[in-house]
């Protein structure tokens, strides 16, 4: 239960934070992206500071034995630098110029009351299920 | 819109994280893997707008 309530007000946290920092506006992301032309340098500061604020806070989190509230941590153990993260990061990059949205922010923005946030959300469920099925296919 | 979702539905799942996870959980980590993704997919993303903001228009 209080698992539960603490995902709840990370989860309020995490969206108030992107609202609050614009970057659920995707001309605003267009325009951080947007290096040649009129550039918009906010974002870099919305991810520096939310870097800041993971590089201090995981130093301490990472040292407790165990989460507060689940049984041990779950991290990522993959360490090289192979083709699907780089060839993944390029094809996510792309999408994410196209439109202006990633995952976070669109989720949030669903309730704005435009339709692109929703039509971004649902292309995005369909493309992972794609990878999903394709690398299944494959192996 | 729906292709910029396809390309990053498909390219998170692919790479392992999108812009919360190996943005900000990732570096926050001092992962290499991650501030490889973060260089690529912020290089890809800008010259996406670079060829839809000034070279098609």
């Amino acid at each position: 239960m209080k698992q539960n309530l603490v995902a709840v007000i990370a989860g309020l946290l995490f969206g108030l934070g992107l609202s609050l920092s614009q970057m659920v506006d995707r001309s605003c992301v267009l325009g951080f992206l947007d290096v040649t032309g009129n550039w918009d340098a906010t974002l870099l500061f919305v991810l520096g500071g939310a870097v800041g604020v993971t590089v201090i806070a995981f130093r301490f989190v990472l040292r407790l034995p165990k989460p507060v509230y689940e049984e041990k941590f779950y991290l990522p153990k993959q360490q090289n630098i192979d083709v699907p993260l780089v060839l993944g990061a390029a094809i996510f990059g792309i999408g994410w110029g196209l439109s202006g949205y990633c995952p976070g922010p669109a989720i949030t923005g669903l309730i704005l009351g435009s339709w692109n946030p929703v039509l971004f959300v649902l292309a995005t469920i369909f493309g992972s299920l794609s990878y999903g099925y394709l690398s299944k296919r494959s192996t | 819109m729906l292709i910029g979702g396809l390309l990053v539905g498909f390219g998170t799942r692919m790479g392992n994280g999108c812009t919360s996870g190996h943005g900000v959980c990732g570096l926050g980590r001092l992962s290499w893997r991650s501030l490889v993704a973060v260089i690529t997919f912020l290089g890809t993303a800008m010259i996406t707008v670079f060829v839809t903001r000034h070279l098609l228009k």
